[in-house]
């Protein structure tokens, strides 16, 4: 038991980074429009997340430092700022769109206007930041998400058929009527959406506040490889939901209400009450991610004392810096403006900027002043090498796809 | 170099807007294509309306859900009505879509407005009994998006 609470900071930073706002919808948005023939993407993104968390942990378990205070001294602080500067802009707006998508789950259960639910979870974010310690946080949030796994259970219950699922997912093809364009397009926006740079520094970031050492180096793996592939097997029960029952009848996902449709069609109302727990507590632990990795990016490289576990008084700048991000994102959230597109667009240029993250984790992660021995062995260099292509590629095709697919029209 | 790259972050900027914005149409085909896409579009409303009535009818939908499912299908298909009248034909040969598909796209908006008002109320009754349309205009819909696409 205690193994298995071990591994709660890996399954609840993956269950806040696969199974964010962006996911949930992109998931099942993709699952009717393409059926299975975007699996392949959901695999490269769990291995390649896996590949540089583990690096970003190892870093943090060995010197007790975030990866990102090493990435500023050793590529200097100009090089490092750009970074800070992005990554904060992007964290920050995934805030709000995470901020709604909590509202928006509460919404499904409630029929009451997301917009009125906003300042709720912006309060009890408040109260959860400040009076729920680390450890709680994490076991709480990431354990209560794992009812999203009503949407995996929900595949046997609509009662596939096994071998042309199978077919589906081992020879994805276009599907008739859709461009490669549009295709590719998507598989950008999915790849975004699952490899998020947050996952990268809140993890890193959780290995320090949990104060892991050397000694943990084996707890820090267990998280990664329990904690993502979840992510993924939950990302897929997604697509594979809505492959079954949206696909055949032209649906269009727009809306989190029709993410949820599958499982209301499998399972009734025991299934909507499991996946708006699991869709409420996964969202609420991407608000908490985002929130504390836009303070913690900003405080590491300025060299703030900085840490959810230390007093607000201790970290004065790193909490003031949270309260003033929660107030801002909970404001632009209020403007109406439409989460999902903010969600759509923060996935998108969070893909843009991946390269920006990795390239930084693989320099460090190679340096033997700081991990000796522990330095990237041939096969994560050689996967690393691989990935970091793998998401420049989608960086540089990110905006002309936008541009010539008029934004997956 | 500095200007050279505003005017380059401009452009794209007003790139983008242009392809997210409903432009007029060009010519037949590009109109044909803007019907297709309406009549899709709002057949997704129309049969997540289908879906949802049919688990409601089985007892599986709540009533809240239920109605917040069918209000987002209405405004999604009130909006796509509106958008689509705003395109103009480009020729009087194609005009005859235009009202055809808008008297379509108006009852389906209807539909999904009565829908969501017995859903609302809880009236089970009335809303299976409303459902029972919701094919008929699915079928109607599709007419449209294989039409364009002849």
């Amino acid at each position: 038991m205690k193994r298995v609470l071990g591994a709660a900071l890996g399954v609840f930073t993956a269950i806040g980074g696969f199974m964010d706002i962006g996911d949930l919808v992109t998931d099942a948005l993709i699952g009717a429009r393409f059926g299975l023939a975007m699996v392949w993407v959901t695999v490269v993104a769990v291995i390649g997340i896996t590949v540089y968390s583990e690096m970003a942990g190892r870093v943090a378990t060995i010197t007790q430092r975030p990866v990102f205070d090493l990435v500023r001294e050793r590529m200097g602080a100009r090089l490092g700022l750009a970074n800070v500067v992005v990554s904060y802009l992007l964290n920050a707006l995934t805030l709000v769109a995470e901020l709604c998508g909590v509202a928006l789950g509460i919404e499904l259960a409630t029929d009451v206007h997301y917009l009125l639910w906003v300042p709720l979870v912006a309060l009890v974010t408040f109260f959860v930041m400040w009076r729920l310690p680390f450890k709680h946080m994490e076991r709480l949030y990431g354990l209560v998400g794992l009812f999203l796994f009503v949407f995996v259970v929900a595949v046997w219950q609509l009662g596939p058929d096994w071998g042309a699922m199978w077919h589906d997912v081992t020879h994805p093809s276009v599907p008739s009527g859709e461009g490669l364009p549009t295709y590719l397009f998507y598989a950008v926006v999915m790849l975004g959406a699952q490899m998020t740079p947050y996952e990268v520094f809140f993890f890193s970031s959780g290995a320090v506040e949990h104060g892991w050492t050397t000694s943990d180096l084996g707890q820090a793996r267990l998280n990664v490889f329990i904690g993502y592939p979840i992510g993924g097997i939950l990302a897929i029960g997604i697509q594979a939901v809505a492959a079954l029952a949206l696909q055949p009848a032209g649906i269009q996902v727009e809306h989190l209400s029709q993410s949820v449709l599958p499982v209301v069609m499998a399972f009734g109302k025991l299934g909507l009450a499991c996946a708006v727990l699991g869709i409420v507590a996964a969202t609420f632990g991407s608000v908490l991610e985002t929130l504390l990795s836009s303070g913690y990016t900003v405080a590491q490289h300025f060299g703030w004392s900085w840490g959810k576990s230390m007093a607000p008084t201790s970290a004065a700048r790193f909490s003031v810096l949270v309260i003033a991000t929660l107030i801002g994102a909970t404001a632009l959230a209020l403007t109406t403006i439409n989460p999902i597109t903010i969600t759509i667009y923060a996935v998108y240029l969070g893909a843009a900027s991946l390269p920006f993250t990795f390239l930084p984790i693989l320099i460090v992660a190679n340096d033997r002043r700081y991990l000796g021995e522990h330095v990237n062995g041939r096969l994560a260099n050689a996967l690393g090498v691989v990935y970091l292509f793998v998401v420049s590629a989608a960086a540089l095709v990110a905006v002309p796809l936008l541009i010539a697919t008029k934004g997956g029209l | 170099m500095q200007e050279t790259s505003r005017r380059g972050l401009v452009s794209l900027a007003v790139l983008i807007l242009a392809g997210a914005c409903v432009g007029p149409s060009r010519s037949d085909g590009d109109y044909r294509q803007k019907v297709a896409n309406a009549a899709e579009a709002t057949r997704s409303a129309v049969e997540t309306a289908r879906l949802v009535t049919r688990a409601a009818a089985e007892g599986k939908a709540p009533g809240r859900y239920s109605s917040l499912v069918l209000s987002e299908a209405e405004v999604d298909a009130s909006s796509i009505a509106e958008s689509f009248k705003r395109v103009q034909p480009p020729s009087r040969r194609i005009q005859h879509l235009r009202e055809e598909l808008s008297s379509v796209l108006d009852s389906s908006t209807s539909s999904l407005a009565a829908l969501r008002i017995a859903a609302y109320q809880g009236d089970g009754e009335r809303l299976s009994e409303l459902a029972a349309d919701l094919p008929r205009l699915s079928s109607k819909l599709a007419r449209f998006e294989h039409l364009a696409a002849g």
